[in-house]
């Protein structure tokens, strides 16, 4: 535990090194972090304002890195739907609603042991929340999804569009969105594309960056602020 | 109460101590184990703003503190203050 009183600036040290080696044998304490924290503190007592936010930058930087690369990666599967006529995108909105229910996804978790370590109910929001449906043309659908696994994430891809070309059959989609229209075609016109990496983990770690940096001054006009409040 | 200076001068209030017979104070009194790391920065904090200053001991690794005039002031005007707090706590209770 006494090496991390090197921690502590050289000001600090010769002031209270020796006291505080004494408090650690007498104490006996193991505690790291507290050390850690008063050693941080000091630090910071004598940093400069740019000093602050350049150390907090990089340590968020790390961080985030660090976060990126142990997280997996996660892969995209996209396929386009076209419909014949063009249809609103409450149209995409009640067939979605109709194809992925509980019961239909449930059997999709099944069938490819999605989130094995998750909850039932609990896969299926997890599933639910990896599917994308967005109109890229009045008679045009992307509908993609994304997952851990690239194999499973075109199967899954293949099995979601199955759902809403056979909830596209049923009568209600139609009475539902557009009661006066004729029902819609509904075609793959790209069938669900071969996986691909949904976010580039270099991209992930540098998004944290200026968060790190604007912790960094806050932190620093905090500190700084403090110190003002000191010496009054 | 658990702000380490408000313990640390609260301690120190009975007599000139070590860091670690303050440790040891607290804990007895307040309930709160203070860390090595909390417990010296609320001493720097202290002696920079007046509050304590250290004592001659024959002891160079165990160094007493003793509480100055200031550091007594600004202690019964602290704790004045939670004292006003307690009392109004206390009676809304009772009248609750």
């Amino acid at each position: 535990m006494k090496f991390l009183i090197k921690l502590y600036p050289a000001w600090w040290r010769q002031r209270y090194g020796t006291e505080m080696e004494a408090l650690l044998e007498d104490s006996g304490s193991r505690d790291a972090w507290d050390l850690l924290r008063g050693a941080m503190q000091m630090q910071m007592k004598t940093w400069s304002f740019w000093r602050i936010v350049t150390v907090c930058g990089m340590a968020g930087a790390l961080l985030a890195v660090v976060a990126a690369f142990s997280m997996p990666y996660r892969y995209q599967s996209t396929a386009i739907l076209k419909t014949s006529p063009a249809r609103s995108t409450a149209y995409w909105d009640t067939l979605a609603t109709e194809a992925f229910t509980p019961q239909s996804l449930s059997a999709i978790v099944r069938q490819e042991n999605l989130y094995s370590n998750a909850p039932p109910e609990d896969s299926i929001d997890r599933l639910r929340r990896g599917i994308r449906i967005a109109t890229v043309a009045p008679d045009l659908a992307q509908v993609s999804f994304a997952y851990e696994d690239p194999i499973a994430v075109q199967r899954v891809s293949q099995a979601l569009i199955g759902r809403l070309i056979a909830a596209n059959l049923t009568t209600s989609v139609v009475k539902a969105s557009e009661q006066s229209a004729p029902g819609a075609r509904l075609e793959v016109l790209q069938s669900p594309s071969r996986p691909k990496k949904q976010v580039a983990k270099l991209g992930l770690a540098s998004l944290p960056f200026p968060l790190g940096l604007l912790f960094g001054v806050v932190l620093a006009l905090i500190l700084r602020r403090r110190a003002a409040v000191a010496k009054t | 109460m658990s702000d380490p200076t408000l313990l640390v001068l609260a301690s120190l209030a009975e007599g000139d101590k070590h860091g670690y017979a303050m440790m040891e104070d607290i804990e007895r009194f307040a309930g709160v184990r203070l860390g090595p790391g909390t417990l010296y920065g609320a001493i720097t904090r202290l002696e920079e703003r007046g509050w304590i200053g250290p004592v001659k001991s024959r002891d160079e690794r165990r160094q007493p503190y003793r509480i100055t005039a200031a550091g007594q002031e600004h202690l019964a005007e602290q704790l004045a203050g939670l004292n006003r707090v307690v009392k109004t706590g206390l009676s809304r209770l009772r009248q609750a």
